[in-house]
């Protein structure tokens, strides 16, 4: 068996090898793409000796492996570069985005919970019943339409039909609370109920093998009622898988949350995303692809962290 | 004479299976247990002796339905009719049940102070500190070393008989006045069971517990259990003290079992006898005898006629038609047709 120590020094070494793999991607993908990032910037019009003064402050004449190393060690420093399109630094473009997304992500995933933990745990309890047939079905029907489509349908109904809901825009926490999460309710749902939809379909399996073994049993015969036994004994040995599937969550969401954030002109990280790819803006691409990298690494990290806790047979290495 | 503990009377349970079948388990089961009594049924795998502790705790598997018919009489109150509500609440504090594996019957995840202390936290809200008071108090009533460290560990920490003992403690904690013992001690080590099975011996004698225990190995019953009850194809087929029944076995199928349990003494190398054949299959009705298709002295009359209770000694009744001892002879053997 190996110490603790030595299990998160490993663990802290591949997470710093994945990093630098992803940073060393970002920073060559402007030599992977086909036509010159100056050219784009500049215009047509452009001089050779101003394309090539362009390409040294990217970094594009030397090597790849270098201008990582330089990259990396100014993003230590708190310097990320600046955008090609406004010329802002990437850092402050980064710290107005992530909150948004942050925050977009976390209601996405307490909508996904608030639906699939109670609709899984009485769909368990009466595999077959009422409840277990239209939430398999509404399950399925979830996971078979696009997100966009019911985010549109969302709009639709919330905002153009019934006039309850801003369609589109963002306003920030801080300046209005409630506004804030009447613009965040809609995204919110595009993007948690297909999440539901999973969460439901795997907590239910899972729950399904707790129940069916003896210490289940074990418990009803010493006269525990089906609420607490659901809430207090098997949902929590059953809810591993669903830790990880939110761990992965964070990593996807950037790229699920692109095409939610542009519906509804969410200004988060996704947009970012992807209005810097359309104008070849390589130092915020190149940041964004290495912060969502660091979101995964944290991610994965936490999910163990958690795993501990919700199990402490892996803490002691019986698993 | 005082009521017994537990009196079941001609006792009839059908599972409905979730694929549908309903099968037929418990024919007629009649059986009690006084107050400090140890109550053995022994009978193989699939003999009903299992489904016949689901029926009298009135919890069987979640998937499938159970119907009886008789009586489960618990200090004269039939359980069968109670209320649900009534049931539920005689669980953990009227009946008690050890289970069979000490290493599934407990949640891994779920601190042992909170599972011990299950029987109480289910009727009135327990604050921490007194369900880790009195899990320690519990778990060092059963012989657990260190209990009030051992409360608020995990039962991944603990080796098999320590668990059983966790499993035992978790039984008491509701103060039962019947402790049903579900093969307590085949998932353990040869060494362990004796230890374990002393620990329910304790206990039903101090706190005057009538105990059900059910075993496949009749040897475990010598000096534990004053009675047996010998269980084949969801029937009581021969009832009796143990002494008795072990000595002067009246129905085939106990002979057979006994004859089939390993003795030290003797020569060393032999063959154990067993039993040929395979128990029946309870999705089909029998006609007569359940044991007839592997009993060697079956009679042409044992595959039409169900054997009636006879008494085999004092206290002693076996259900076979050409019983082994003298007194549970038939009145005149020879008018029955026998054929070798």
């Amino acid at each position: 068996m190996t110490s603790p120590f030595l299990g998160f020094a490993a663990r802290a070494g591949r997470a710093a090898a994945v990093l630098l793999l992803v940073a060393v991607t970002a920073l060559a993908l402007p030599h992977l793409m086909p036509g010159s990032p100056a050219v784009a910037a500049l215009g047509v019009t452009a001089t050779p000796e101003q394309i090539t003064a362009f390409e040294a402050g990217l970094g594009l004449d030397r090597n790849v492996l270098a201008a990582t190393f330089d990259w990396i060690g100014a993003a230590l420093h708190g310097d990320l570069g600046h955008s090609l399109a406004n010329g802002a630094a990437v850092t402050t473009e980064l710290a107005n985005r992530i909150p948004v997304t942050l925050e977009l992500f976390v209601a996405a995933q307490l909508v996904a919970l608030a639906v699939a933990v109670p609709v899984a745990l009485v769909s368990a309890w009466r595999p077959g019943g009422v409840v277990d047939r239209i939430a398999t079905a509404g399950a399925f029907l979830w996971l078979a339409v696009p997100g966009f489509v019911l985010g549109l349908l969302l709009i639709w109904l919330t905002a153009v039909q019934l006039r309850l809901l801003p369609a589109t825009g963002w306003v920030p926490f801080t300046e209005d609370p409630v506004e804030n999460l009447r613009h965040l309710l809609l995204p919110a749902l595009t993007l948690g109920l297909p999440e539901a939809a999973v969460f439901t379909r795997t907590l239910r399996g899972q729950l399904l093998d707790t129940l069916d073994q003896t210490h289940v049993a074990a418990a009803r015969s010493r006269g525990m009622g089906a609420a607490r036994l659901l809430l207090r004994r098997a949902l929590r040995p059953s809810s591993l898988p669903l830790v990880t599937l939110i761990g992965i969550g964070i990593g996807t969401s950037l790229g699920g949350s692109v095409l939610v954030e542009s519906l509804f002109a969410v200004p988060g990280v996704g947009t970012l995303a992807s209005g810097a790819i359309n104008g070849r803006d390589f130092p915020v691409i190149q940041a964004v692809m290495v912060v969502s990298a660091v979101g995964v690494v944290l991610a994965t990290l936490a999910v163990d962290l958690l795993y501990r806790t919700l199990d402490p047979r892996i803490a002691h290495g019986h698993r | 004479m005082t009521t017994p503990v537990l009196d079941v009377r001609s006792l009839n349970t059908a599972i409905h299976a979730p694929d549908g079948r309903r099968l037929h388990i418990l024919h007629d089961v009649d059986l009690h247990i006084d107050a400090g009594e140890c109550l053995g049924v022994v009978g193989e795998s699939g003999s009903g002796k299992s489904v016949l502790a689901r029926t009298v705790l009135g919890v069987h598997a979640r998937t499938v339905r159970a119907e009886s018919t008789g009586q489960v009489l618990l200090n004269g109150e039939d359980l069968l009719t109670a209320a649900p509500a009534r049931r539920a609440e005689l669980l953990g504090t009227g009946i008690a049940m050890v289970h069979q594996d000490p290493m599934t019957s407990l949640n891994p995840v779920v601190r042992i102070a909170d599972q011990v202390t299950e029987s109480l936290t289910n009727r009135r809200r327990m604050p921490r500190r007194e369900r880790l008071r009195t899990a320690a108090a519990l778990l060092a009533a059963v012989d657990v070393p260190d209990p009030a460290r051992r409360a608020r560990g995990y039962p991944h920490e603990l080796s098999g008989g320590l668990r059983q003992r966790v499993g035992i403690a978790a039984a008491l904690a509701g103060d039962p006045v019947l402790l049903l013992a579900d093969e307590p001690t085949t998932a353990l080590d040869v060494t362990v069971q004796r230890t374990v099975l002393d620990l329910l011996d304790r206990h039903r004698a101090t706190r005057g517990l009538a105990t059900l225990l059910i075993t496949h190995d009749i040897g475990l019953l010598y000096g534990r259990a004053r009675r047996i009850a010998v269980m084949y194809g969801g029937r009581v087929v021969e009832t009796g003290p143990t002494e008795e029944v072990t000595e002067r076995p009246a129905h085939p199928y106990t002979a057979a079992l006994l004859r089939s349990v390993p003795r030290v003494t003797g020569p060393l190398r032999r063959e154990l006898p067993a039993i040929p054949g395979s128990p029946p299959d309870l999705s089909r009705p029998v006609e007569g005898c359940p044991f007839a298709p592997r009993c060697d002295r079956a009679g042409s009359v044992c595959a039409t006629v169900a054997p009636p209770v006879r008494a085999a000694g004092p206290a002693h009744t076996a259900s076979c038609h050409f019983p082994l001892t003298a007194e549970a002879a038939p009145a005149s053997p020879t008018s029955l047709e026998r054929t070798p």
